[in-house]
This record gives structure tokens, C-alpha cells and sequence, in this order.
């Protein structure tokens, strides 16, 4: 690959000095598992690279009354084994274990993900349906942008030259409310051909579906929001019929691409079924899982 | 090439070295320390065969630049072995009949311990779900994985002394 | 990969013949297109950006007319070079127009691409995508300057 500057950064206010800098001359680097690959293809040939990996100031994962804070920095790794997740959210733990292989989720980070943007990535979905924000910051301050606007095209974000993904804020579930991920792919931990993710919560008195939220991810050139299967389904009785009809809606509502994994008919066929189990499961798990 | 320093600890030993920023761990391994031991599949992520520890983490190491593992502790598969006397995992491999052409089986051997190292009595779906990211061409795996499971039996009968 | 798709179109089908080969309606219609000029053997010479991500192209594009009906079928093929290397492309075109009534024309394509290079490495689900996104903005942008023409701009 091409000559390159090397910029290792200790901290926060580092990393942006580095951005004011060099702007879009120099990429950032943090865990390097989407970044090396398009490197070594010479798909990407940045004047620098600045290294991100070691601030550990973005390392942390920590629950607030509301919610759970996660630096970017932290690993897919390092998800899938914490308590706090463990308990909280296990919706992120199970799409972790689905995630890649171990080596990468070692390496791979949350904010590197996200800002690499494969619309077929597992991770933003669940944090969509979770209602899920990210903080960037830059030399001239921070701004709060929500994951689910955080997507502008394929592998493009929100993200300004100039910005650093410094925090993943996921507020927790409520306790009458339920997120599941399933997807599909070749091998179980291959790349996602469809993953979808459904969050629920139950009206207690009334035993309907008070709020629902699912995002299909690989259907598009970002993860999108079934807003039409949601409405069939919010404020009623989670019957079968009701059920069927969110996946009805939900294959009619996407427009995915016929390609090597499958036939533009078959994806819609498959987020069909899988919006109708995830919604089936994340409904029959409320209650259960939640701390 | 703009050359910068690297410092790190690879099978024990300290190394002050000149790297390229784009220069991955795999290449310096193989090309400036000269231990082949570990292999280069696919050089993009997907095989496994340059499967390294990274501080006890298995990483695979054609994606990881060489500037990256600074100050990091390495191991290779040339430092499993103790004064001559091969690891458990390594015995195993050989005794199990799961090695071919050997290709794979440095990386294996690696996530192998990688795994023993946080659940040294893993269950066979844990050692398939642990070895995900390392393909054999050869085996068809079953012996890759009994080897394992055999070390994971002996660790536990030793009450996890490794 | 083949690409194929319709749409309908507000204008006779002559004028819409027209604008398929005026250069720079191609300009304005091809998404990333900077320029587009007819060469002395009747061939189409232009440069299209495209930018998937963080990895940017800028093609040198050469398009031949293969076979014209006017004004109801156009067979062509293009050749594709980027500027920076990352990829090269090769695509046949068979598009049919046909008449709906005297203001409204069907439109039809269907396009061969073949893309090779790193590009090419990326993924195959990626590129589809991608070209299909562009030829849709194409179409899309047409039967927009065919909505809107004979207002001032």
C-alpha cells in the first residue's frame, strides 16, 4: 500500500487536533478489521493513518440511571462478556456471538463499525430498535446524532471529516419491553444476508403492543426502519394474524437488490419470516430476560 | 517508505524495530523476524492462519498493522514450545491425527489456547463456536476439535493447571 | 450483472429519443457525470465520479453506438476506466422505447456490467446495488427535465 503517516493519539483532544490537522487526508484508525482490508486492496489511500486504538478515555462501558454509556473504543469482545450488557441488554450479546469469529470481535470496535457503515452490519440494527444515540466531538465541541440517522448511503455516514464516534448511549429496556436480533448469512457467523431486529413493550393493562420497533438491515444501502409492519402492530393484541401482517408489510416496504446471496423475491420472502419470528420472540420473551 | 519505531515483546523476547505505517504484524513476523511459523491464507481476515495472541487475545494478524501491537506481549506458534518440550495442545494435534498439510494448524493451535486460557473444559460447540475464524482444507475439523476437547479433558483432570 | 428496469415517461417518444443521445442531458442526467462530448466518429466521451463511501472513482467512460432503430431501440456499449485505478468497467445497454400516447412513452432497459479491478473485490452485492442506484437516479433525473421543461430555470 502507499506511504503513509503514522499519528498515535493518547487521548480525546489528540485525536481531534490530529482531525483539525490533516482533515480528510488522514483516516482514523481504531480496531482495523473493515479499514486494513480496504487498505491492503488499495481501495482507500489515505496520506495518514491516526491511530485511535490506545485512548482508553473511549474504553468503557457504564450504566447511568437511564442508560448504558459505551465508549467507541470498546470491543465487540468486549460486549459479549460484560456483566452489565449481559443483564441489561442481552439482545447485543446475542448478536455479538453471531458476530464474525473471535479474533476480529477481539480487535473490531463498536465506533469502527459503525463509522465503516456495511448496510449488512449487525450491530446498528439492534441499537435502531433501541433507540440508540451517538456522541461525536470535534475541536469545536460535541453533537448528539441518533444511530438511526447516523446512516447516509453505503458505507457513508453522518460523520464530518473533522469528528471522532467518541460514545454509544443505549437506554435501557423498559421492563415491559423486549429486543431480539436473528439473522441470516451462509455459515451462522458469515456476512449478514438479512438481520433483523424487533424491539417490543406490552401494555400491561390492555395486553397490546404498546411501542414496537424493527429494522431490517442488508435490504438496503442503510438499515431501514419497517415503519409500515410497526404500524400494523402498534396499539393492538400481538395476534398470529397481526403478526403475519407486519411481515407482509415489512417485505413490501423494503426494495432489496437480487445478488450472489439471493434473488431480490428471496430477501423479501426472508424478512418476511424473519420480522414474523422476531417479533413472535422478542413478544413471548417479555418479562423473562430483562434485569 | 516513511519508516517509524516499533517496540514489542514476540515469544518472550524485546524488539526494537523499523516499520512501514502500513506494514501489517504478519508481514514483520514473517519477513523482517523470520518466524514462517505463522501463515499467510488469505492476507484479508478470513481463513485464520495468521492467527496470533495479541497481550493473550487471538488476533489474526494480517489485519493488524505492525505500529499497532506497540508495547504489546506476542506469541507465535515458536514460543509454545518450552525447552523442547511441546504444549499440551501441540501433543494433542500430533496424537489426534489433526494435522494434513499443516497449513492451518499453527492458527489452530493458537485459538486453541486461546480458548483453553478462559474455559479451560470448553464443550465441542464451544471449541466449533471458538475456531470459527480458522478454515482447515484438510481435516474436515472433527480431529482438530477432538485434539482440543482431549486437552480441555486433561486440564480439567488437572484441575485447570495449564 | 444484468440490470434491467422500466419507467414511464412524459413526452412523445421522439423527443425522449432525442434526449437520450443529447450529451448534455446525459450530463445532467448521469448521476456524478462532468462532462460529456460527442467525438468526430460519433462516439460518447465523458467522465463520471462515483463514490461509494470512503472509496472514490472518477471513470473516463467511452460509449459506441452499436445499433439505432430510431426511435425505438438503442443498443450500445461502454468501456470504463478509472482515474485512480481502483476499477474498470464494460456494459452493453439495450434500451426500447415505446409509445404509450402521444405524451407518454415506456421506456425499458436492460443493461450487462461487468466490473473488474480492486473495485471488484469489494463485493459483488455492493456494486449491484450501487449501479442499480445509479441507473435509477439516471431515469429519475430524465422524466424530472421532461416534467419541467418549458419552465424557466
Amino acid at each position: 500500500m502507499k506511504d503513509m503517516r503514522y499519528i498515535r493519539t493518547a487521548s480525546v483532544t489528540e485525536i481531534t487536533d490530529s482531525l483539525k490537522k490533516y482533515g480528510d487526508k488522514a483516516k482514523i484508525i481504531a480496531g482495523g478489521q473493515s479499514l486494513v482490508i480496504l487498505l491492503k486492496q488499495r481501495l482507500v489511500s489515505p496520506g495518514g493513518l491516526i491511530d485511535i486504538s490506545q485512548v482508553n478515555d473511549l474504553k468503557f462501558i457504564k450504566k447511568t440511571k437511564k442508560t448504558i454509556k459505551i465508549g467507541a473504543l470498546t470491543t465487540h469482545r468486549d460486549i459479549e462478556k460484560d456483566p452489565l450488557i449481559q443483564a441489561h441488554m442481552p439482545i447485543l450479546v446475542e448478536m455479538e456471538k453471531q458476530l464474525a469469529s473471535v479474533q476480529i470481535r477481539n480487535m473490531g470496535t463498536l465506533g469502527g463499525n459503525l463509522c465503516h457503515a456495511d448496510p449488512a452490519g449487525d450491530l446498528a440494527p439492534p441499537l435502531i430498535v433501541m433507540g440508540a444515540k451517538l456522541k461525536l466531538i470535534s475541536a469545536k465541541g460535541s453533537r448528539t446524532v441518533s444511530v438511526e440517522h447516523f446512516f447516509r448511503d453505503f458505507f457513508e455516514t453522518a460523520i464530518q471529516p473533522d469528528e471522532v464516534l467518541a460514545e454509544i448511549h443505549v437506554p435501557l429496556l423498559p421492563v415491559s419491553g423486549n429486543a431480539l436480533y436473528i439473522k441470516h448469512s451462509t455459515r451462522g457467523v458469515d456476512t449478514t444476508i438479512i438481520g433483523v431486529a424487533a424491539f417490543v413493550s406490552k401494555d400491561r393493562d390492555s395486553n397490546t403492543c404498546k411501542d414496537i420497533r424493527l429494522c431490517v438491515g442488508g435490504v438496503g444501502s442503510v438499515p431501514i426502519r419497517a415503519k409500515k409492519a410497526e404500524t400494523a402492530v402498534r396499539g393492538k393484541a400481538v395476534s398470529k394474524k397481526i403478526i403475519a401482517e407486519a411481515g407482509k408489510k415489512a417485505s413490501e416496504e423494503i426494495h432489496p437488490v437480487s445478488d450472489l446471496q439471493g434473488s431480490a423475491e428471496y430477501k423479501k420472502e426472508l424478512t418476511e419470516v424473519f420480522i414474523k419470528r422476531a417479533i413472535k420472540a422478542a413478544w413471548d420473551g417479555i418479562g423473562r430476560t430483562n434485569a | 517508505m516513511k519508516k517509524y519505531k516499533l517496540r514489542l515483546n514476540i515469544n518472550d523476547i524485546d524488539y526494537t524495530l523499523k516499520v512501514g505505517a502500513g506494514e501489517t504484524l504478519l508481514d514483520i513476523i514473517r519477513d523482517q523476524l523470520n518466524l514462517t511459523g505463522t501463515k499467510k491464507g488469505c492476507d484479508s481476515g478470513a481463513c485464520g492462519s495468521c492467527t496470533i495472541l495479541m497481550d493473550g487475545m487471538a488476533v489474526k494478524s494480517c489485519l493488524v498493522l505492525a505500529l499497532q501491537a506497540e508495547g504489546r506481549k506476542i506469541l507465535t506458534i515458536e514460543g509454545l514450545a518450552q525447552d523442547g518440550v511441546l504444549h499440551p495442545l501441540q501433543n494433542a494435534f500430533v496424537e489426534k491425527w489433526a494435522i494434513q498439510c499443516g497449513y492451518c494448524t499453527p492458527g489452530m493451535i493458537l485459538t486453541s489456547k486461546a480458548l483453553l486460557d478462559e474455559n479451560p473444559k470448553p464443550s465441542e460447540d464451544d471449541i466449533r463456536m471458538y475456531l470459527t475464524g480458522n478454515i482447515c482444507r484438510c481435516t474436515g475439523y472433527q480431529k482438530i476439535i477432538d485434539a482440543v476437547a482431549s486437552v480441555g479433558q486433561l486440564q480439567g483432570e488437572r484441575h485447570g493447571k495449564k | 450483472m444484468i440490470i434491467e428496469s422500466s419507467i414511464t415517461l412524459d413526452g412523445p417518444i421522439n423527443e425522449i429519443w432525442e434526449k437520450l443521445l443529447d450529451p448534455a442531458c446525459l450530463k445532467d442526467c448521469i448521476p456524478g457525470c462532468e462532462s460529456v462530448i460527442i467525438r468526430s466518429n460519433g462516439e460518447f466521451e465523458g467522465t463520471v465520479k462515483v463514490k461509494i463511501g470512503p472509496i472514490k472513482m472518477r471513470f473516463k467512460v467511452v460509449l459506441t453506438i452499436v445499433e439505432k432503430q430510431p426511435p425505438v431501440r438503442l443498443i450500445s456499449k461502454a468501456l470504463g476506466k478509472d482515474l485512480f485505478k481502483v476499477g474498470r468497467f464494460t456494459q452493453k445497454n439495450q434500451l426500447v422505447l415505446e409509445k404509450l400516447d402521444s405524451n407518454k412513452t415506456r421506456l425499458s432497459y436492460i443493461s450487462e456490467l461487468n466490473i473488474s479491478g480492486k473495485i471488484a473485490n469489494f463485493g459483488e452485492r455492493v456494486l449491484r446495488a450501487k449501479a442499480k442506484e445509479m441507473e435509477e437516479n439516471y431515469l429519475a433525473s430524465l422524466s424530472d427535465i421532461l416534467k419541467h421543461r418549458g419552465r424557466k430555470s
